[in-house]
């Protein structure tokens, strides 16, 4: 049997979700935390004995004392577990507060990678690690593992964090990482961090993308990658292993009037209502509806939303149609059929501007809402 | 529009299909019993109209039979030229909901296009009418969510309430504008701004909150980067300046230098030696220089005064001389002036005294003529007061005025006496004429002769004829005037009236003359004599002429010729004063120069002192100055030389200075630096201890979230502003549209009832607050429900009317509408509805069948279906 190690990163410990509700804040923080031993099961459900975190393990460079110290002892806590850490731009060298604190809280398996330098972590196995110096290092850090040499035979990982192409939200593109710098520094296998979800980069380079998910942008849950690798230059053999607890969905649900909206909307949500307790779910809508519809996907919105541990229909991309047959929802005619003919009018009125006429639009909506309700 | 027929299948009751037929053009009565599905075909009805096949409220599911099944209602009717059939079916299904619209029985239309045609022939609602039908349903409490004031109102107004809630959007409208209001009033004050307390104020306050704690985290986590980085800075500083190598190399330097500078200032000392040799050679150069120079001006000095002194004696003697010379002529000059000045006294003297003879011959003439004038003067004085003399003798004007009266009386009296004088006429008889005679004449015939003092006539003839008067009155008065008028001419010393008058001639002739005596007087002499003889007396006494006196003229020539002489003399005096004073100035000055040259010479001597032999002197000092320059060029060589191998002792000194500085210094610096670390050690522990930047990140992340529910609410608010205007405005302007037609309807119906009943309809809710009765108004809540429910009838009849008038007729539907009314009152209702019913649809569905028998037109009944359309 080869070498095989759990390879993880971005589990931006100490994030605190502020544009989410307080009691739900409270549970994602704690599943941030419980990762960690999800992962050190992981490894021993693989039968690792090594964590490589390829940096942002911390959200900032200054998260509270007792983030720091819970994670170190959660980490010293894991027996027979060498975690293997480097700095990435949420949590550079720069923190050298948090660093040198957290070296002395943690215990001796649990080794911080502050220089650019190959460490053997096992006999045959060497390390080759690019800590993020700052939170914008303004070069490829992994450049200088092409020239360094470790003894004949011994399997060499590469461990970094950064973009190997625009990730958005700050990407440093000075410091992009070459895609094939496993080939050119003759790595066995390349572990990268920075992209919250998994992605694959050639054979031996790869995203394991967070263990606890933390945005919309990558649907599902969390995960770390099992990587085995048999020999030096041998394919590793890669497996992907589900340790999240958390489910952020956003799914898109485009819309155009005449279908069955309530159904189309029920075919998104998860079949295990139990399950929801634990899904953050983004139903973006798109599209045109008429009002009725709208009224119904609302009414079928407001009925599914409790399940889950935070729902949201996204409206922003949806619009109504008003038909006359709608107005006749809200009057035959008289007055209250007058304002709404205005409304709709100004609501399809393009020499108005964008913001009026969403207004008129949402107001005609309310009108026939409050009709209705009556 | 006209309803010609209703059919039902699976409403409420009536599972199987049912329908009401035969529906005319005018008054129609369904007159059954309670509970006999009057109301479901009212409903059905409604539905039938204004509910779209696709919805699936309440009222419609309130349709469906307790046994289920999809309600089906199919209405026939007339409409513009044509016969329609409308049937609808609703259901839970969707896909068995179904409109369809026949024209002339041929089917036009399905789903949504029978909607909108159907929309169409009951009135585009576009034009902010009540649609199609007028009805009212009973007990249409839904309506009311207007508040528990309005409720017990509409109870009764429910009959208008359904056509008010069309015009207006009624309680629906009220509804819909009440939840806007509340929502706009949970965040805003009344006059839009955030209230304090409400959701937006919150949120907005929040958003401020979060934004501050932003900005101190920020502050806070830049202030921890800037103290890291300085700690950064600082242990490499520190651990530069500690490193041995630096160290050492620090005091090599140092010691290099200090030996560099000792080597440098011994140089310095040496050519400071020489510097001073050569400064004490030039100080002894420059004193024999000056001793020497001194010297040869001395004896220059002394030789100089030498010659000068004897030059200035020559020409002091010749200004004494000088002066001397112009003494002398100054002094002839002034003797010629004395002279001169002598001759024109003389010369003036003899022309004043020519002028004198001259003036005196001029006062001869004056004097003779002042004698001559004093003399007729004195004269003319002499004949003034014979004159005056004379005339007081001659008789004044008075006195003659007096003697004119007394005269002019005596003539008055002569006349009276003559006109009362007796009067004879002679006629002679003929041939006799010229025979009467009267003092010898004879007596012109016919004509009367007034003899006052009698007459004797001689007739011829005949003889004499005396005629006597007798003493009348008359005599008497004239003889009283002539004693006055002699008084008066006694008086005045005169015999005679033409004396009188002569005298007062000769008296007026005598004053002319004085007049002229005084006119010469006064041009002889018009001051009077004495003052002639004043002026006569202040003429200059006469002076006798002096031969020896020339006249005039050469007298002033020859004191003209004797001052000239004198200007002469003077101008030559001041010109020799002018030449003695610059020769005594000259003489003076001469003397002042020879006393300064005398001085000069003096110093000179003194200044060689009694030094024997000065020129031997000077060249003694000359040949000792020419052996120190030998010197001198050697010591400066010396100099020279020193200078050009010196090191620079500046720049040594600057070097030692500046590396025992650098030593200095650095110990300082790392003292001052190991004490910025510590501090910055405990900087940044207390600071990354509160975590700053996670706090930062988590309320970066709040506040996003705090933005963009203010973000929403604002555009909820937004919303409701813009919803509660449309409703508004579309109220308004609905209000304007119908309160005054219906004003103009309504009228004429109630005083069908009420002769001089006048509707009172509030602009507001549209609805009617009052009548108007025997100049009486009547609150609306105070009537009687009679009264209330036949108002309510009428107003919906009015409506009736609007619309049928605006081309869109409408029928008229009452569902027990008319229930309070008695039976007396009702027969006049009845009359209202057949008289509307001329040209309006209506359909009257009640309970009370006997009242209501009364009514007449067309008898509706409910019967089951004949065939399925």
């Amino acid at each position: 049997m080869g070498f095989r190690f759990i390879h993880s990163s971005d589990l931006h410990l100490g994030k605190g979700f502020g544009t989410l509700p307080e009691d739900l804040r409270g549970r994602l923080i704690e599943a941030r935390h419980e990762v960690l031993a999800r992962l050190a099961q992981a490894a021993r459900d693989h039968g690792a004995a090594h964590v490589l975190l390829a940096g942002d393990t911390f959200d900032t460079t200054g998260p509270s004392d007792q983030v720091r110290r819970q994670a170190a002892t959660a980490m010293a806590a894991a027996e027979g577990i060498h975690w293997w850490i480097i700095p990435g731009n949420h949590d550079s060298l720069a923190g050298e507060e948090l660093w040198r604190r957290f070296a002395d809280e943690a215990g001796p398996n649990v080794h911080i990678l502050r220089d650019p330098a190959p460490v053997a972590i096992e006999p045959g196995v060497h390390l080759l690690p690019a800590p993020l110096p700052r939170q914008f290092p303004g070069h490829d850090l992994t450049a200088w593992m092409d020239d360094a040499d470790t003894p004949e035979g011994t399997i060499r990982i590469g461990l970094a964090h950064g973009g190997i192409t625009d990730f958005g939200e700050d990407f440093d593109s000075s410091a992009r990482i070459a895609p094939d710098r496993a080939a050119r520094a003759r790595l066995d296998y390349l572990a990268l961090g920075d992209w919250h979800g998994m992605l694959a980069v050639g054979d031996r380079t790869r995203y394991s993308g967070t263990p606890e998910r933390d945005r919309f942008r990558h649907d599902g849950r969390g995960a770390c990658l099992a990587v085995t690798i048999d020999a030096p230059g041998a394919a590793p053999r890669i497996e992907q292993v589900t340790v999240g607890r958390f489910d952020w969905s956003a799914p898109v649900l485009d819309l155009s009037p005449g279908e069955d909206v309530v159904a189309r909307f029920r075919a998104l949500l998860p079949p295990d209502r139990t399950a929801r307790r634990d899904v953050l779910l983004r139903v973006v809508a798109r599209g045109f509806l008429r009002m009725a519809e709208r009224g119904a996907l609302e009414a079928a919105a407001r009925a599914a939303a409790p399940d889950f541990a935070w729902f949201d229909l996204d409206r922003a991309g949806l619009r109504t149609e008003h038909e006359a047959g709608d107005l006749d929802l809200i009057a035959s005619g008289g007055a209250l059929r007058s304002a709404a003919e205005t409304l709709q009018r100004e609501a399809t009125d393009d020499t108005l501007s964008l913001e009026r006429q969403r207004v008129a639009e949402a107001a005609l909506n309310r009108l026939w809402s409050l009709v209705q309700e009556g | 529009m006209q309803i010609t027929s209703i059919r039902l299948k699976n409403v409420r009751r009536f599972v199987e299909p049912v329908e009401i037929a035969g529906i005319g053009p005018g008054l129609n009565v369904l007159s059954a019993p309670n509970e006999a599905g009057k109301s479901t075909f009212f409903d059905a009805l409604h539905a039938a109209f204004f509910a779209g096949h696709r919805s699936w409220d309440r009222s419609l599911r309130a349709l469906q039979p307790r046994a289920g099944g999809d309600p089906q209602v199919t209405v026939t009717f007339r409409a513009g030229d044509a016969d329609w059939r409308l049937r609808k079916t609703w259901s839970r299904t969707a896909s068995h909901r179904e409109a369809r619209l026949w024209r002339d029985g041929v089917l036009v239309g399905q789903g949504e296009e029978a909607e909108q045609q159907l929309s169409a022939l009951i009135g585009t609602p576009a034009d902010g009418g009540p649609a199609g039908l007028l009805w009212v349903q009973q007990g249409q409490v839904e309506l009311d969510r207007g508040g528990a004031e309005q409720k017990a109102r509409l109870g009764i107004m429910e009959s208008v309430a359904g056509e008010v809630e069309a015009m207006t959007g009624g309680q629906r409208m009220k509804a819909a504008l009440q939840a806007c209001e509340a929502f706009l009033d949970q965040h805003l004050t009344g006059t839009g701004r955030p209230k304090k307390g409400g959701g937006l104020e919150t949120v907005t306050a929040e958003v401020e909150r979060l934004a501050a704690r932003r900005d101190a985290l920020t502050a806070q986590v830049a202030a921890l980067q800037d103290a890291l980085d300085a700690r950064r800075r600082v242990r490499a500083e520190l651990q530069e300046l500690q490193d041995p190598e630096a160290e050492a190399d620090r005091i090599r330097r140092r010691q290099e230098a200090e030996a560099r500078l000792k080597k440098a200032r011994d140089h310095a000392g040496r050519i400071e030696l020489a510097r001073s040799r050569v400064a004490e050679l030039e100080a002894r150069r420059e004193g024999l220089t000056g001793r020497i120079a001194r010297l040869a001006a001395a004896i220059r000095e002394r030789d100089a005064a030498r010659l000068g002194l004897a030059n200035l004696e020559i020409a002091a003697e010749q200004a004494q001389k000088d002066r001397d010379a112009a003494q002398a002529d100054r002094d002839r000059a002034h003797a010629a002036l004395t002279e001169a000045q002598a001759a024109l006294e003389a010369a003036t003297a003899q022309a004043r005294r020519a002028m004198q003879i001259e003036a005196a011959a001029g006062a001869r003439a004056r004097r003779a003529e002042l004698a001559d004038r004093i003399a007729r003067a004195e004269t003319l004085r002499r004949r003034e007061e014979e004159a005056q003399a004379a005339i007081a003798q001659m008789l004044p004007d008075a006195a003659l005025r007096r003697i004119e009266e007394a005269a002019n009386a005596v003539t008055l009296a002569e006349r009276h006496r003559a006109a009362a004088a007796p009067a004879f006429v002679v006629h002679y008889a003929p041939g006799a004429a010229g025979r009467v005679l009267r003092d010898g004449a004879a007596v012109p015939a016919d004509s009367p002769q007034p003899v006052p003092d009698g007459a004797e006539l001689e007739l011829e003839g005949i003889g004499r004829l005396a005629i006597t008067p007798g003493a009348a009155a008359e005599e008497a008065d004239l003889e009283t005037a002539k004693q006055a008028l002699q008084r008066e001419l006694d008086a005045a010393g005169v015999d005679s009236v033409e004396a009188a008058r002569a005298s007062a001639r000769d008296r007026r002739a005598a004053e002319d003359a004085l007049r002229g005596i005084r006119a010469d007087l006064a041009a002889l002499a018009p001051d009077g004599i004495p003052a002639l003889r004043e002026q006569l007396a202040a003429l200059p006494a006469p002076v006798e002429p002096d031969p020896a006196v020339p006249p005039r003229d050469a007298a002033e020539a020859a004191e003209q010729a004797a001052r000239a002489a004198r200007d002469t003399a003077g101008e030559r005096f001041a010109a020799a004063e002018a030449t003695l004073a610059t020769a005594r100035d000259r003489a003076v000055q001469a003397e002042t120069e020879l006393d300064a040259a005398r001085t000069r010479l003096r110093r000179a001597d003194a200044d060689l002192g009694d030094e024997p032999d000065p020129p031997a002197r000077l060249e003694a000092l000359r040949a000792e100055r020419a052996a120190l320059e030998a010197d001198l060029d050697q010591a400066r060589a010396a100099l020279e030389a020193a200078r050009a191998d010196a090191p620079d002792l500046e720049a040594a000194e600057t070097a030692a200075t500046r590396a025992a500085q650098a030593a200095e210094n650095a110990r300082a610096r790392i003292a001052q630096l190991r004490e910025e670390l510590a501090a910055l050690d405990a900087r940044i522990t207390a600071t990354s201890g509160d975590a700053p930047e996670e706090k930062l990140a988590l309320t970066l992340e709040q506040l996003e979230q705090a933005e963009a529910r203010k973000a929403a609410l604002e555009f909820e608010i937004a919303v409701n502003q813009r919803l509660r205007d449309a409703l508004t405005q579309a109220q308004s302007a609905a209000r304007n549209a119908y309160v005054e037609p219906v004003h103009r309807e309504l009228a004429p119906l109630l005083r069908m009832l009420w002769p001089d009943a006048e509707p009172v309809i509030d602009a507001e809710t549209g609805m009617i607050t009052a009548i108007t009765r025997r100049s009486v108004e009547e609150e609306f809540d105070i009537l009687s429900g009679g009264t209330r429910e036949q108002i309510s009838l009428m107003v919906r009849l009015a409506f009736a009317r609007i619309l049928a008038d605006r081309g869109t007729p409408a029928p008229v539907i009452l569902d027990d509408a008319i229930v309070y009314t008695d039976d007396a009152r009702i027969e006049q209702m009845f009359d209202a509805l057949t008289s509307r019913a001329r040209d309006l649809q209506i359909i009257v569905l009640s309970c009370r069948q006997r009242a209501f028998r009364a009514l007449g037109g067309e008898l509706l009944r409910i019967e089951p279906a004949k065939e399925a359309p």
